[in-house]
C-alpha cells in the first residue's frame, strides 16, 4: 500500500501543471495548426513577473492579478510582433501546417530561456502559494491544499476555456478559422485577431501551469524549459486537438512518469512516457480522441 | 484563378525569411551573453592568453554553464583589469560541452584546435567526460575537471586536474563518518536510505554508501536515484517517506531543492546528509528542513572572510546574471584562479604542455580561505581537495551553522 500511495504522491498537481500547459499548446495547435515549442518559456517569463511583483508588492495575490493581465499582453505581443510576421510560409511553400511559425516559436523558445537568466540571473526562485496548511495523509498518499487546488484551477480553467470555445461568439470564430482559415476570410472574419487571441489565452494558462510547477520545486529557466518538451506525450496520447483528450493525456503523462519512478526506478521517468505513448500510437495512431484524418492518395 | 500564385509566394517568402533571420540572430546573441559568453578585450602588448571552457550551456542542466563561467569570467575579468597576467589579457572561450560525451568531446577538440586554449575548464558531468578521456589525451592540453572522475585523477592521468567538486565517491566515506560522529549511536543499526543524481561519479558514491552500510550494520530502506533535469520528485519522495528512514544521504545536484522540498511534502523529517551539490545557504533558509547538514569542501559565500566578500563582490561586478550562492560559480571562480596562479609561474612563454608541467609540479595551492584546506596536486592523486566541514541548519536560531570538525578521505578502498 505505501508504495501504491507513493506512486500517487504528487499526481494531482503533476496532471494539473501538464493539462494546463497542454491546454495552451491545444488552443493554438486548434486555432492556427501550429505546434507551440515555447510554451514552457512563455510560461516562464510570466511566473518570473509574478514572482518578482510578488517580492516588490510583498504579496502573492496581487501579482498573480498583474501577472495574469501581463501574461495576456504578452501573448499577444509575441504573435502580432514576432510570429504573425513569420506566418505566411504555410501558403508559401504548401505546407499543411505553418512551418516558419513552428520554427519562430523554437527561436523564440531559446531566446526567452536565455533572456530570463540574462536579465534575472539564474539563480532559482522558490514560489510560495499562500494557502490554508491541511493536509491529509495516508499509505505513503498525501494530498496538500495546494494539490487540490491546483487540481480544481487546472478543472476551472479548462471548462470555462471548454465552455467559451463552444459557446462564445469568439469561440466559434476561432473554430471557423481552426477549420478553414479562408473560408473564414472570406466571411469576414480576422484570423489575425483570432490568432492573437488564442496566443494570448495560451499565454495565460501557460504561466499559470509553470507557476504551479514553480510550486513543487522553485523556478529554473532551464526546468521550465524541459517541462515542455515533456509534455508532448500527453498531446500526442489526447490528440493534439482535443481539449479533453489533452486532459486526460495529462493525468495518464503523470501517472506513467509517477509509477515508473517508483516501480522501475527514476531512470525510466523520462523514457517511460515515450515507451507508453508508442504503445497507445501503434493501437490508436489520433491518440485517445484525436479526429482521424485520411488523404486520398 | 489561383490568386496566391507564383508572384504571391515570391514576396512572401523572403519577407518570412527575413523576419525568421533577425529572430535566429537575435536568440543567439542574447544567448551567447546569458551563457556568460563575454570575454576580455584582445587587445594588449602581447595578445590574450585562450583559456577554454567546456561549458553546459544547454538543454535542462544549462544554468550550470552559466554560472560556471560566470565565476570563471569574474576572477578572469579582475586579473583582466589589473593588467592581466605577465603583459597578456585572459579571453574565455567557451564551447558547449552539453551533458553528453559526443558534444563535450566536440568542445574538447574546437578549444584546444581552433581557439588554442592553453589550458580548458568547465567539464563538469562526470559520465561525458570518462568519456571524452582519449579526446582528453589526443588534445594535450590541461584540463581542469569540474567534476573530477575518480579513475582520471587517482591514478592521475597526464593533462588531468581536478578543479572544483570533490570526488562523490570520497563523499560517501566522509558523509559516513560524519553520521557516525554526530547522529549514530554506537551500537546502533539505523535505517538508512539514500538518493543520488544519474552520473558515473555518483554511481561510485551509491556503491560505497551500499558497503558502508553493509560493513556498519546499518538496513538499506530505500534507495532513490533521478536524471538531471528530472521535473518531479513527489512519488520517489514519498517512497522515502513510506520507507521510515532513520538518516538519509543525498550525493545531489541543482535538483537538491526540489528534492529536499518534495520529502517535506510528504512530511519526512530525517537527518538528511547531503554532499557538495546540497543545498546552498539561502536554499536552507529557503527549506527550513529540520535536520540538515551539507558536506562541503569551498566555504559557503555568506561571510566576511576576505577570499569570500572578494567573490561575492567580483562575481556581481562582473557576472551579475550567475547565481553567487550557487557552489557551480564557486567551482568556475576557483578553477580561475588556479589557473591565474599557473599562468603566473607558467612565464609569459607558457605552452599547454609547459602549463601542464607547471600544475603537474605543483603541490598547494593556497586559496586564501575559499576552500577549508589547500588544493594539493601529487603523482598520485590530481583531485585537489579531498577533506570535507559540514554546515547544517539550525533551526532554532533560523541561522546556517558551520561545524567544526573536518572529514577526511583517509583512502578507504572504493
Amino acid at each position: 500500500m505505501g508504495t501504491l500511495g507513493a506512486a500517487l504522491n504528487g499526481v494531482l498537481l503533476l496532471s494539473a501543471i501538464y493539462a494546463l500547459l497542454s491546454l495552451g499548446l491545444v488552443l493554438i495547435f486548434r486555432a492556427t495548426r501550429v505546434l507551440n515549442f515555447a510554451a514552457g518559456a512563455i510560461g516562464l517569463v510570466g511566473a518570473y513577473l509574478v514572482y518578482e511583483l510578488s517580492t516588490i508588492f510583498g504579496s502573492f495575490y496581487p501579482a498573480l492579478v498583474v501577472g495574469i493581465v501581463v501574461a495576456i499582453a504578452f501573448g499577444a505581443l509575441i504573435y502580432l510582433g514576432v510570429l504573425s510576421p513569420i506566418s505566411g510560409a504555410r501558403a508559401s511553400i504548401g505546407a499543411s501546417t505553418d512551418v516558419g511559425v513552428v520554427l519562430g516559436t523554437i527561436i523564440l523558445a531559446e531566446l526567452l530561456i536565455a533572456a530570463v537568466p540574462f536579465f534575472a540571473g539564474s539563480r532559482g526562485r522558490p514560489v510560495d502559494v499562500p494557502l490554508p496548511a491541511w493536509q491529509w495523509s495516508a499509505g505513503g498518499l498525501t494530498i496538500s491544499s495546494l494539490q487540490i487546488v491546483a487540481f480544481v484551477l487546472m478543472i476551472a480553467v479548462v471548462v470555462g476555456v471548454a465552455v467559451g470555445l463552444r459557446r462564445s461568439p469568439l469561440g466559434l470564430r476561432m473554430r471557423a478559422a481552426a477549420d478553414s482559415p479562408r473560408l473564414a476570410r472570406l466571411n469576414g472574419i480576422s484570423t489575425r485577431e483570432v490568432a492573437t487571441v488564442t496566443w494570448a489565452l495560451s499565454a495565460l494558462v501557460s504561466m499559470l501551469g509553470v507557476l504551479l510547477y514553480a510550486t513543487s520545486t522553485d523556478l529554473q529557466p532551464a526546468s521550465a524549459a524541459g517541462l515542455g518538451a515533456a509534455l508532448f506525450p500527453a498531446l500526442l496520447l489526447g490528440g493534439l486537438d482535443s481539449i479533453g483528450g489533452c486532459i486526460l493525456g495529462s493525468i495518464v503523462l503523470a501517472l506513467v512518469q509517477s509509477f515508473s519512478a517508483v516501480y522501475l526506478g527514476g531512470e525510466w521517468m523520462a523514457v517511460s512516457p515515450y515507451i507508453f505513448l508508442l504503445l497507445v500510437l501503434i493501437v490508436r495512431p489520433q491518440g485517445f480522441f484525436g479526429k482521424a484524418e485520411f488523404s486520398r492518395l | 484563378m489561383n490568386t496566391t500564385g507564383k508572384f504571391g509566394r515570391a514576396s512572401a517568402l523572403p519577407r518570412s525569411l527575413r523576419v525568421l533571420a533577425g529572430a535566429a540572430a537575435v536568440a543567439l546573441s542574447v544567448a551567447a551573453c546569458g551563457g556568460g559568453g563575454g570575454a576580455a578585450s584582445t587587445s594588449g602588448t602581447g595578445g590574450v592568453w585562450h583559456v577554454g571552457g567546456s561549458m553546459i550551456l544547454s538543454g535542462a542542466a544549462a544554468s550550470y554553464g552559466s554560472n560556471m563561467a560566470g565565476g570563471m569570467l569574474a576572477y578572469f575579468e579582475d586579473v583582466n583589469a589589473k593588467g592581466g597576467v605577465a603583459g597578456r589579457k585572459i579571453q574565455l572561450d567557451q564551447a558547449d560541452g552539453g551533458l553528453v560525451a559526443a558534444q563535450t568531446i566536440q568542445s574538447i577538440k574546437q578549444l584546444s584546435q581552433q581557439n588554442d586554449a592553453i589550458v580548458i575548464g568547465g567539464l563538469l558531468p562526470s559520465s561525458a567526460v570518462l568519456n571524452a578521456k582519449s579526446a582528453i589525451e589526443q588534445a594535450k592540453v590541461p584540463v581542469l575537471l569540474g567534476s573530477p572522475v575518480t579513475s582520471m585523477v587517482r591514478p592521475a592521468m597526464d593533462y588531468v586536474y581536478g578543479g572544483g567538486a570533490p570526488l562523490f565517491g570520497d563523499e560517501a566515506f566522509m558523509q559516513a563518518d560524519f553520521a557516525k560522529a554526530k547522529l549514530i549511536q554506537p551500537g546502533q543499526a539505523p535505517r538508512v536510505a539514500f538518493v543520488y543524481q544519474i552520473s558515473a561519479e555518483s554511481q561510485l558514491w551509491a556503491d560505497n554508501i551500499q558497503k558502508l552500510a553493509a560493513q556498519n550494520g546499518w538496513n538499506v530502506v530505500g534507495v532513490e536515484s533521478y536524471q538531471v533535469g528530472t521535473t518531479d520528485f513527489a512519488a520517489q519522495a514519498a517512497k522515502i517517506g513510506a520507507a521510515k528512514p532513520d538518516i538519509i544521504f543525498g550525493a545531489f545536484d541543482q535538483s537538491n531543492f526540489a528534492f529536499i522540498k518534495a520529502l517535506m511534502a510528504s512530511n519526512v523529517t530525517a537527518p538528511l546528509v547531503a554532499n557538495q551539490g546540497g543545498p546552498h545557504a539561502d536554499q536552507m533558509q529557503q527549506l527550513n528542513y529540520p535536520a540538515l547538514y551539507v558536506g562541503r569542501q569551498i566555504v559557503y559565500p555568506t561571510g566576511d572572510e576576505p577570499a569570500v566578500t572578494a567573490y561575492r563582490d567580483l562575481v556581481k561586478k562582473y557576472a551579475p546574471q550567475a547565481d553567487v550562492q550557487s557552489h557551480i560559480t564557486q567551482y568556475g571562480y576557483l578553477q580561475a584562479k588556479i589557473i591565474v596562479g599557473a599562468l603566473q609561474k607558467c612565464g609569459n612563454d607558457c605552452t599547454p604542455a609547459k602549463m601542464n608541467d607547471t600544475l603537474k609540479s605543483t603541490t598547494s595551492i593556497d586559496t586564501g580561505g575559499f576552500t577549508f584546506t589547500p588544493i594539493t596536486y601529487s603523482a598520485q592523486s590530481t583531485q585537489g581537495l579531498d577533506s570535507e566541514k559540514f554546515y547544517t541548519w539550525d533551526k532554532a536560531s533560523q541561522q546556517v551553522k558551520l561545524l567544526p570538525e573536518s572529514y577526511t578521505y583517509k583512502g578507504q578502498a572504493s
